[in-house]
């Protein structure tokens, strides 16, 4: 740059200052937030393998949605959230084929539910959701849910208390799981368990009873990327005591001599233990829960120590034998939701032969042990 | 000169740490629990540990080496070994050359993660230039401006990179740690080269940095640095394998970036971290491209014997630019870029070690290191 002159050499400076910031301002991506379409859930379903799909979308309409909580209860000037749906013959073509229907781009990044039919779940998901698990504004955090007959429906749903329906069953979900009802089964979560070959995915199971009423019924269970049937929410409390961790919670009912005992779970601890003996491979579970009773309902005596530890005899008895059902429930249906060949993956490498495992798993014996602890017995003292 | 400064004064201890540590940690950080997990299953870890190991044991070497000489340095090397003028060009232009094509793909990987995850609109090209425009610049400021901006931003890119990671392990389970070895434990020994691959950016301060008479003012820092680096490489490498496990990080292209994804600070303060760890890991990527390219600009200056590295950093950008152009897509440019790390551990293990095995041939090691300060200085002046 020799000989240019002072005059020169700061045109140059001042030219390609004028380009950086030109360029790093970043015009290709610049975007207004009113310019896209915000998708706050997607439904998913298909008849059969050989019909279309059909997608539903519920779009944010913009400046819709109320700020602060406040705002939230009541308010009845139109919907905050508007359904849409598409056809096309993969989830891609379904999504572009939005763009004819939409005055803006549609935008991912607030998306939070992705539900499926329950029809659609039993064909098999992966193929469905590839699109998503690699679309870079979809997040792995959002609830992945199967929705019994038809998942459009769900688009339908208005609750009452809510002008964003999707916010109303995001809080919904989230709640179950705080309170340790239903296992973190988040989008990521489903994909990591599907791709684990010693492990099978169990996602929620919500069903459309009217358009103001969405119930949670339990988790779909899955083997591979199929689902299999699906389990209640009292099954899905034994599941979730035989797994362990997370958050305790939940009511349980149990039968004990003399009438019913209602414990509330406060505490749920269980380890799994891969075993050989005598060339066998078994599987051991002990659980190990801690609670409240909430409710006494005929003859029966708390009052004292030794009258507890009798209640929580029946109790382990009574979880025990449930625990027993839903493992040879899950055999027949070969879906390993307990992660237990994860286990022998991780404890028995030697064991551990993933081509195997499904025939394994049928006839795997297992033992469970279950310990309950009852602490407290309410504001009652018998 | 041998390099770009001369007194111990010029550069304090702590600037040659942050140089050497923001060399290494770069845009690999994203792909690395990929490359690992891929080799070495759930034995990652332990193949990140054994790594990390063998790059302290390669940093000691160096050392070992370096310390043979008066001054510090291939070129000086090669001068008091006796070799002749054609073996130290070949030697500079080898380590020149690798930095060189190191020093572009780092700059396309940046490119190719913004336009898939970040800015989708935005072409790869300005992205590309954008990055090298900065760091020819900076790479054209004066050695202390540089060594601050190291300084300054290595802290800024290893806290919070380190909080994100324990933050991740609120999805995280033991079980995809085990078995500690991995389930195919062949893979473990490439796993490791790999790993140790990783740490190739440790020898910039080697290059850039020389101070006659005080090897020992170098190692110290240059080690504390592969420490520091070490700590980041196997927190993230097993945060991500606890997180996603042997299976899923396989299947993700940016293992770490998904990571940063499914990770929420808690209390809804950073409901999407990710945007924090972008911002982290763009200061890893530049300090990562300037270390490279003022290690290129600094050895070709010496070869072509010019004063002053700087006037060779304008006619480098086309180069750089062009040689990231190369890989036709983002499959062969990783397919590339691991045959690069492969070499470069072939260059950067066979140095040292021709180094040690001819100064300890060579009657040059007798001099004591004290004493031959002025000698070391003088002799040096190219």
């Amino acid at each position: 740059m020799r000989g240019w002159g002072r005059w020169g050499r700061r045109l140059v400076a001042a030219a390609v200052l004028l380009l950086v910031a030109g360029g790093a301002a970043g015009c290709w991506d610049r975007r207004e937030i009113e310019e896209r379409s915000a998708i706050l859930s997607i439904a998913l379903d298909r008849q059969t393998p050989a019909s279309p799909l059909r997608l539903g979308v519920r779009i944010a309409v913009p400046g819709g949605i109320p700020l602060g909580g406040a705002a939230t209860q009541g308010g009845t000037r139109g919907p905050a959230a508007t359904p849409l749906v598409t056809t096309g013959e993969t989830t891609m073509e379904a999504l572009s084929n939005l763009r004819g229907r939409l005055s803006l781009a549609p935008f991912f990044g607030h998306t939070r539910i992705i539900a499926v039919s329950e029809r659609l779940a039993r064909q098999g998901l992966e193929d469905v959701l590839n699109t998503f698990s690699r679309h870079n504004q979809i997040r792995r955090l959002l609830w992945l849910v199967v929705v019994r007959d038809n998942a459009l429906r769900i688009l339908e749903f208005q609750p009452a208390v809510e002008r964003v329906p999707t916010l109303f069953l995001l809080d919904m979900l989230d709640d179950l799981r705080r309170q340790g009802q239903l296992p973190n089964a988040f989008f990521g979560r489903f994909l990591i368990q599907e791709a684990n070959l010693g492990e099978d995915p169990a996602i929620p199971y919500l069903e459309v009873a009217n358009a103001h009423d969405v119930r949670y019924q339990g988790v779909a269970v899955f083997n591979g990327d199929r689902m299999v049937g699906w389990i209640d929410r009292h099954e899905t409390g034994i599941l979730l005591q035989l797994l362990g961790g997370g958050r305790a919670g939940g009511q349980l009912e149990a039968k004990v001599p003399g009438g019913f005992v209602g414990v509330e779970l406060t505490g749920r601890r269980a380890a799994t233990h891969p075993e050989m003996r005598n060339g066998q491979l078994s599987m051991h579970v002990s659980v190990r829960l801690e609670g409240n009773v909430r409710e006494v309902i005929g003859d029966i005596d708390v009052s004292t120590s030794e009258k507890l530890h009798l209640v929580a005899r029946a109790l382990e008895d009574e979880l025990t034998r449930e625990a027993y059902a839903l493992i040879h429930k899950m055999q027949s249906w070969q879906s390993d939701v307990f992660g237990f060949g994860e286990h022998v993956r991780a404890h028995l490498p030697d064991q551990w032969d993933p081509a195997r495992w499904k025939e394994q798993f049928k006839t795997l014996p297992v033992e469970v042990d279950v310990k309950v602890s009852i602490r407290r017995v309410g504001m009652l003292v018998r | 000169m041998d390099g770009l400064t001369r007194t111990p004064s010029d550069i304090t201890r702590y600037q040659v740490f942050a140089l050497t540590a923001g060399s290494i940690i770069g845009v690999g950080v994203l792909v690395l629990p990929r490359w690992i997990v891929e080799r070495a299953g759930s034995g990652a870890a332990l193949a990140m540990g054994i790594g990390s190991l063998l790059a302290l044991g390669l940093a000691w070497l160096w050392s070992k080496a370096m310390e043979q000489y008066p001054t510090v340095g291939p070129r000086a090397v090669a001068r008091t070994a006796g070799v002749g003028h054609a073996a130290r060009v070949v030697l500079a232009v080898a380590l020149g050359g690798f930095y060189l094509v190191a020093a572009a793909m780092v700059a396309r990987e940046f490119g190719e993660v913004v336009v898939s995850a970040i800015l989708t609109q935005t072409p790869l090209e300005v992205t590309v230039l954008l990055l090298l425009g900065l760091s020819a610049y900076m790479v054209r400021q004066s050695i202390q401006a540089q060594m601050r901006v190291f300084e300054l931003l290595l802290p800024l890119m290893v806290f919070p990179g380190v909080l994100i990671a324990f933050f991740s392990l609120q999805n995280a389970r033991a079980l995809n740690l085990l078995p500690v070895w991995g389930n195919h434990p062949s893979g473990l020994w490439s796993a490791s080269l790999i790993a140790l691959g990783s740490f190739e950016g440790m020898m910039v301060s080697a290059m850039v940095v020389t101070i006659p008479g005080r090897p020992r003012r170098l190692v110290g820092p240059m080690l504390w640095a592969v420490v520091v680096s070490l700590f980041v490489y196997i927190l993230v490498t097993t945060a991500t394998l606890a997180v996603f496990g042997p299976q899923e990080t396989r299947e993700l292209m940016w293992p770490t970036l998904e990571l940063a994804r499914i990770t929420s600070l808690p209390g809804n303060i950073l409901e999407r971290i990710e945007a924090l760890f972008l911002a982290v890991w763009v200061a890893a990527v530049f300090t990562t491209l300037a270390g490279a390219l003022l290690t290129v600009a600094v050895i070709a200056a010496r070869v072509m014997r010019l004063a002053n590295h700087r006037e060779v950093v304008p006619w480098l950008l086309p180069i750089l630019y062009v040689i990231a152009m190369v890989p036709r897509n983002i499959q062969a440019l990783y397919a590339f870029l691991i045959l690069w790390v492969e070499i470069g551990l072939v260059v950067f293990v066979l140095i040292p070690v021709c180094m040690w095995v001819v100064g300890w041939a060579s009657p040059i090691r007798r001099r004591a290191p004290g004493r031959s300060a002025a000698a070391g200085s003088g002799g040096e002046g190219g």
